[in-house]
């Protein structure tokens, strides 16, 4: 669960100030799938970063976890909070961000290194990872020789080896043609029924947008609507 | 996985990896080959020593020269030389005591034996042998004319007068045959062809020659070689243990013979000592000193510091230019690879920042760069001696040799430059290599330090 306290992001630069994020109070209850929707520099990225533990708020307070081991994500330093992340969070992104020299089935290995587990039982849970998404037969294959919609399957699988309690996707289907952008939908609804996992997912898509069970929208950096589909 | 993500990154950046395995590896040659050729000076400083000194000397006694002594001077009367078709033919041999040294009485031998901690001693009369040879107009009965005007004589094309002079000099031992193997200029040397000298020849007109010297000159044994204008024959050619490595003389006569030769009866000019062992050295050269105020009294470090020659100019060279060129080489391959290490980490910002979001610690990420840059060092590491292999394989096949003289008595001898491949020299370019590799891993860790996993989602905007 977040749970999110009049938070605030400011980037500063060589030309300024620029706030990326104003005052945002929310709650995402465990296992809720919610869309953030919003223009381009809306904060969508940045609320992602900050749920994800990638950056700390300028101001505010980001609780995250259920009562017993909930954590205060602005106030962690970054070794805990890469603990964090390695262990609670799994990240998709538009463009995938697989590591081009890996085959499949090591590029979800990646995923499991910061918690320690390496070897035999590394590559058997990112074998069941693949093979959950569909890529069974795909282990050995570089990214370069997979299709977009493949590749975003083994970006999923990364995120999935590790069992978190939250992904957060960013554009998950900006990179994919129709077919598979709906391929992909598909999976992700599949993921979030069966793992009962939290899903956050920032899209432009209404379409994609339209399945979750609740849907932010941020201009400006503000939260302008929270709708409840 | 990780040795894996490794190799397949390099393989990936071939050509930056190729850059930075290059940079070391010529870096590494380069100590390689300074390591090698210092060595190889190192072994031939101790060559021109034993080739000098003969093996198994300690020290050595000599007189302090005296002022002024230099090249003989050779004098002709109207009767001398062979005249015919204008012109006289002059000739001369002169045996003299070599440049720079002066003569003792042979009873010095004894008052060094005599000295406590001496384990045998041997004499040495250093000679230099000229042969003056030259042709000049015969102007006998020339008669100037009556008018006064200068006579119409021979000028020559060089304004000589139509002379031609030429002196050969070459250097000649005359050695205590009893003791010649147990120190000095034939100790530790043995005989190419022929024979050592034997107590037989104590008397004899026999000599020895330098194998060198009577390859050069046409020499061989049971011909003569003519020292003092007397043709002697050579009995034996003699070579040092080094081989290929001139003796400290080229030519070698029994004590008595060349005493007579060059009318210098009962002088000697070295006393060659051999101490019972290395820790006498030091108390019997003192000794000596003390006994013989007038004697100059030299060991093995003395020695070494009064050879000059390029030589002790390549050495001197290789000592103060080698450090610096290993600093330098060191410092340059480090600048490179550490700057391609950072372009390398900056390229791989979406890279490095996805597995920082996957959870990646500074560590994990560091250990990657490391590792890439360690086994860019080891590539490196074999490449440089690869390279300074193949370099020294050239030089040895050059074979550049140097001389080297002992200061004030006109002895030299040519040393061959042999360059080892040290052993250290593996352990030097590992470390080098490794030295080099993690001062790029540090400034490649340090920029992965300062990347924000955000740059990853940031990326793909």
């Amino acid at each position: 669960m977040y749970t999110l306290n009049n938070v605030t992001k400011t980037y500063r630069g060589h030309t300024g100030e620029l706030t990326a994020l104003r005052n945002v109070t929310l709650t995402i209850p465990d296992g809720e799938w919610v869309a953030v929707q919003g223009p381009t520099g809306g904060g969508k990225s940045t609320l992602l970063q900050l749920l994800g533990a990638l950056e700390r708020p300028t101001s505010g307070r980001i609780d995250f976890g259920s009562d017993s081991t909930a954590v205060q994500l602005d106030a962690l330093a970054e070794g805990r909070l890469a603990s964090v992340r390695a262990s609670q969070i799994g990240f998709i992104f538009q463009g995938f961000n697989l590591i081009p020299t890996l085959s499949a089935l090591d590029n979800v290995m990646a995923g499991l290194r910061p918690i320690g587990i390496r070897g035999a039982e590394a590559a058997r849970r990112a074998q069941e990872a693949l093979e959950m998404v569909g890529l069974h037969d795909r282990v050995e294959h570089l990214p370069a020789a997979l299709s977009g919609g493949q590749q975003q399957r083994v970006a999923i699988a990364r995120a999935l080896v590790k069992k978190p309690d939250v992904i957060l996707a960013d554009e998950p289907t900006g990179n994919l043609d129709e077919m598979m952008r709906l391929d992909i939908i598909s999976l992700f609804e599949r993921i979030w029924y069966e793992q009962s996992v939290t899903l956050v997912m920032v899209t432009h898509d209404s379409s994609v947008a339209s399945r979750a069970q609740r849907i932010l929208h941020l201009e400006n950096g503000s939260l302008l609507a929270d709708i409840a589909a | 996985m990780w040795l894996g993500y490794v190799f397949r990154e390099l393989g990936q950046r071939r050509r930056q990896a190729a850059a930075v395995v290059a940079g070391i590896g010529v870096a590494v040659a380069v100590v390689v080959v300074i390591s090698g050729v210092s060595q190889g000076l190192k072994s031939a400083q101790t060559d021109a020593l034993a080739s000098l000194y003969g093996v198994g000397t300690d020290v050595t006694v000599t007189k302090a020269t005296p002022p002024g002594s230099g090249a003989p001077q050779f004098t002709f009367g109207k009767a001398d030389g062979s005249s015919g078709s204008g012109s006289k033919q002059l000739t001369q041999s002169k045996l003299t005591v070599a440049r720079g040294l002066a003569t003792s009485d042979v009873s010095q031998v004894a008052r060094v034996a005599a000295i406590p901690a001496v384990s045998s001693t041997a004499a040495v009369l250093m000679l230099d042998n000229y042969d003056f040879s030259g042709i000049i107009p015969d102007i006998t009965g020339h008669v100037p004319s009556g008018d006064g005007a200068a006579a119409d004589g021979p000028t020559g094309a060089d304004g000589s007068g139509g002379s031609s002079f030429g002196v050969d000099t070459f250097s000649v031992a005359g050695v205590d045959v009893a003791h010649q193997t147990d120190a000095g200029l034939l100790a530790g040397a043995s005989a190419t062809a022929g024979r050592l000298f034997t107590a037989a020849d104590i008397g004899q007109q026999v000599a020895l020659v330098d194998a060198a010297y009577a390859t050069e000159n046409q020499l061989a044994v049971g011909g003569p070689v003519n020292i003092g204008g007397v043709d002697i024959p050579v009995v034996g050619l003699v070579s040092t243990p080094q081989g290929g490595v001139s003796t400290g003389a080229n030519a070698y006569l029994p004590l008595d013979v060349a005493q007579t030769l060059s009318g210098l009866p009962g002088q000697i000019t070295h006393v060659y000592v051999k101490a019972v062992s290395a820790s006498d050295v030091a108390a019997v050269s003192a000794a000596l000193r003390s006994q013989l105020p007038d004697a100059v009294v030299a060991t093995q470090a003395d020695l070494a510091g009064s050879i000059t020659g390029t030589l002790t100019a390549a050495n001197d060279l290789s000592s103060t230019l080698g450090q610096w060129l290993t600093l330098i080489a060191l410092a340059a391959a480090s600048i490179f690879a550490a700057l391609f290490t950072v372009i390398g980490v900056s390229r791989r910002t979406r890279e490095f920042g996805t597995l920082k979001a996957l959870g990646w610690k500074n560590r994990h990420v560091s250990s990657q760069v490391v590792g890439e840059t360690l086994v860019e060092g080891v590539l490196g590491a074999l490449t440089g001696l690869a390279l300074g292999g193949i370099a020294i394989v050239l030089i040895n096949a050059f074979a550049p040799s140097f001389s080297a003289s002992l200061s004030g008595t006109g002895v030299t001898a040519q040393i061959p430059l042999t360059v080892p491949l040290p052993i250290e020299a593996v352990g030097l370019a590992i470390a080098l290599a490794v030295a080099a590799a993690v001062i790029a891993a540090l400034a490649g860790t340090m920029r992965v330090a300062r990347l924000r996993p955000s740059e990853a989602l940031r990326s793909a905007e």
